[in-house]
């Protein structure tokens, strides 16, 4: 129900003018003008401009053209499953050792109290500063990397897991102790399933920091992976390449984002979106 | 009692409210339709109406926040076009209407902020209003730590603090326990009688109706308003233990629900 | 676990069994000495660094280059935010967009960045603006569409001009959503500049990880964990504490902020 809002916005006339169109057309034209004007701005400026300019920053038309032709090479979708491999191994280690931690944790008060302070640093230690440590014991390999992403990302879903488990409803808690369920079964039954949606936060979370972390640390010491084309490319004089590596980047961080609601809707359908619009990675 | 702004007025009429044959439609479904009534100047004017009889759009298309499909709206002789504090709205849903970053009595004295008073000015004049809901003792609370009931007299005192001419409250005690509206209403009734502000009342209690107004307007289920012929004329001051027993009120009754639901009803008589 | 005294007395203890248990392995060997030393090695080097003011020059300029990144973001991205938020076709235009680059690690773009604006302050500052104003931008524009529109109703009956519907109403109902948009915002923004003084390094917090890998100090390394670490945890307490004051009135009391 169209209310005439009270405090008018500055489009509505505008809108007025142009509603005699069809509106399927309004939506995907005014949808377009955002990437429109990013490419259109992206051209001008790369033809334009000091030599630096348009060796740097080749013309949309070119990086797709590169774009085009690596994939179908089959060499970015190498290094992109390169960058997958780094990121999910890292990704699956957080999760196996959080999850399991966090509801340790959460089972022994006593621990997760002491540990608090200890907990809290290393949340707060941003994970790529402990890279060059890593390269230095593990060398420049993919273990490096998995195991850079897989540090960045365990703290919040550790963190997660033992406040989705402490913060579970003594109602919840006690209907276990009436039916006499303990232990293991009330663990997997009750317990898990009434934290998953904090766990799934948490896990969420973790995902975006691996893969971010990945990425970073692919560019920094990597020998594959779509990071390490990024920044060979670039050393290289060939940014065309690079930028069609960061398309590529795009492309999976935006599969796994995907990939990742998907899976929590599945898992978790009743977890309620938190409301307040806070954007989280 | 706040003094007499310097806001210049039009000359003053003796209808504050002035409907004709107004209707409010979104796209094909009417909310209300045809309705005409005009409201004397210091009445206390109730609406009545079931659910979803249009009864809410009816008030906030005089209020300003919501404009007519069909026939005219004028207000203190002027037509209604926007909101405006001489015709203040008092929300239903008072606790997403009270601003939460504010204290108590600094959202009392936004209105006056709003029409140019200095803070300080603004407070002591608050002061004044939250003395007459009673709550000048939790000036400095916030709102998520009063009552429901209270919380719906700081919206009240809120309003009075703009000084409108004509008050419009959308069911404002809809949301309290039975004893809290009591209370509110006999301190509602307190208030107009001090005031002798112009009140639009809307409610789905008819009994509150009853209670509270001079006049009541019924819209049916089908967003037809029909003004009820007599005039409320119950004595003055009204008291819940005595009102609702007096003869005449049973027969107002019988006729508010007959021309709700549109059922002939036995003559009590 | 309630009294303070055997709350803090309980995490001094954990955090010196950590140590002891860190420091008998490294010096029997169970871990190379030489790739992971032992804390008191690193408390050494940490000591000599704070007296001879590394750690604070270095400190001082990735702070500045944080402050400054997150200041552009901030002043940018909210106004931005509050534009698209109320100006429909500038929303419709611009948003879908923002939430289609939002997921792409901003750390990317950093040897892109980098050609542009050459190897200067200029590069992290950048870096860290793009990372967090976008997600700013996006969160303003969300608080505002999520704005109970009573607010704005109640204000206008109230006689509430234009001006002051949008500052003394829109902004500080958006305001809890902004602050908490701004907690997130400053953890990404010291992650990606640390990447950036990683990758490009000159000063700088990260440039001090990696001189000292590559002389392989690794007690100098640890070091300069700790006190990326120690940074981090002293800003994000500074930050919620100036959350708390500006939107303090939210009694949302979360049961554990541990997210």
């Amino acid at each position: 129900m169209e209310r005439e809002s009270v405090t008018p916005t500055m489009g509505e006339s505008v809108q007025a003018k142009v509603r005699s169109l069809p509106l399927w057309l309004i939506q995907v034209a005014v949808g377009l003008t955002g990437p429109a004007v990013l490419i259109a701005s992206w051209w001008y400026l790369s033809i334009s401009g000091s030599d630096v300019r348009s060796r740097y920053l080749p013309s949309p038309a070119k990086v797709a053209a590169v774009f085009g032709e690596a994939t179908s090479r089959g060499l970015l979708i190498l290094e992109a499953w390169s960058t997958l491999v780094h990121f999910a191994l890292g990704f699956l280690i957080a999760a196996g050792v959080g999850i399991v931690t966090g509801i340790t944790l959460a089972r022994f008060q006593a621990l997760s109290t002491a540990l608090h302070p200890v907990l809290n640093f290393l949340r707060n230690l941003p994970g790529i500063a402990v890279l060059p440590v890593f390269a230095l014991i593990l060398g420049l390999s993919g273990a490096t990397i998995s195991g850079v992403a897989a540090f960045a990302s365990v703290w919040f879903i550790l963190l997660n897991t033992a406040a989705g488990v402490e913060t579970m409803d003594p109602v919840t808690l006690d209907t276990t102790r009436v039916f006499g369920v303990t232990g293991w079964r009330r663990l997997i039954h009750v317990i898990l399933p009434s934290a998953a949606p904090r766990i799934a936060t948490g896990l969420r979370l973790g995902l975006g920091i691996a893969l971010v972390v990945s990425v970073s640390s692919e560019i920094i010491i990597g020998r594959s992976g779509l990071g390490f084309v990024i920044a060979q490319s670039m050393a290289t004089l060939r940014p065309a390449r690079a930028y069609a590596a960061i398309i590529a980047v795009g492309l999976v961080a935006w599969a796994v984002f995907y990939a990742g609601e998907k899976l929590e809707a599945r898992v978790v359908p009743w977890a309620k979106q938190e409301a307040r619009g806070a954007t989280t990675r | 009692m706040a003094a007499a702004d310097e806001r210049p007025r039009p000359m003053p009429t003796d209808t504050a409210i002035e409907l004709d044959r107004a209707g409010r439609s979104f796209g094909h479904t009417v909310a209300f339709g045809d309705v005409s009534f005009s409201v004397a100047r210091h009445s206390f004017v109730a609406i009545v109406g079931a659910s979803g009889s249009g009864k809410t759009t009816l008030l906030r298309c005089i209020a300003g926040l919501e404009r007519l499909t069909s026939g005219t709206a004028r207000a203190l002789g002027e037509p209604i076009e926007a909101p405006s504090p001489r015709r203040v709205y008092v929300f239903q849903d008072y606790s997403r209407s009270l601003f939460a970053w504010r204290s108590v009595i600094r959202n009392v004295a936004f209105p006056l902020e709003m029409s140019g008073v200095t803070k300080a000015e603004a407070r002591s004049r608050a002061m004044d209003q939250l003395a007459l809901v009673g709550l000048d003792h939790r000036a400095d609370a916030f709102p998520w730590q009063l009552s429901g009931g209270m919380q719906q007299r700081v919206a009240i005192a809120r309003a009075l603090a703009a000084d409108p001419e004509i008050l419009l409250m959308d069911e404002p005690f809809g949301a309290v326990d039975a004893q809290t509206r009591m209370g509110l209403q006999l301190a509602l009734l307190d208030i107009w009688q001090r005031l002798h502000k112009t009140i639009v009342f809307v409610t789905h209690d008819i009994d509150e109706a009853l209670f509270l107004a001079d006049r009541v307007i019924v819209l049916n289920a089908r967003g037809y308003g029909l003004v009820l012929d007599d005039e409320v004329n119950l004595p003055r001051p009204r008291s819940h233990s005595e009102t609702p027993v007096m003869t005449r009120y049973g027969v107002l009754r019988s006729q508010v629900l007959q021309i709700l639901f549109e059922v002939p009803v036995k003559d009590p008589r | 676990m309630r009294r303070p005294l055997i709350r803090i007395s309980s995490q001094i203890t954990a955090l010196l069994l950590l140590l002891a248990c860190w420091e008998i392995s490294s010096r029997s060997g169970l871990l190379n000495s030489r790739l992971v030393p032992p804390p008191t090695r690193v408390m050494d080097s940490l000591w000599v660094g704070l007296r001879d003011g590394v750690f604070l020059d270095d400190t001082t300029i990735s702070l500045r280059r944080l402050l400054i990144g997150l200041g552009v973001a901030v002043s940018v991205g909210v106004p931005t935010g509050l534009l698209f938020g109320r100006i429909r076709p500038l929303r419709s235009a611009f948003y879908p967009l923002l939430k289609f680059v939002f997921p792409i690690p901003v750390a990317a773009l950093i040897p892109v960045v980098l050609v542009i604006t050459g190897i200067r302050d200029l590069l992290y500052v950048s870096i860290v603006a793009l990372a967090t104003g976008i997600p700013m931008i996006i969160a303003t524009v969300d608080a505002v569409r999520q704005t109970d529109p009573i607010l704005l109703e109640t204000g206008a009956t109230l006689g509430a001009p234009r001006v002051s519907l949008f500052s003394r109403i829109l902004i500080p109902a958006i305001l809890p959503r902004i602050v908490h948009a701004s907690y997130v915002s400053f953890a990404i923004g010291l992650i990606v500049l640390i990447t950036a003084e990683i990758l490009v390094s000159t000063r700088g917090l990260g440039h001090i990880l990696v001189l000292a890998q590559r002389q392989y100090r690794v007690a100098d390394m640890f070091a300069g964990i700790v006190v990326i670490g120690v940074i981090g945890m002293t800003l994000s307490a500074v930050v919620r504490a100036l959350g708390k004051r500006l939107a303090g009135w939210e009694e949302v009391y979360l049961a554990k902020e541990w997210t």
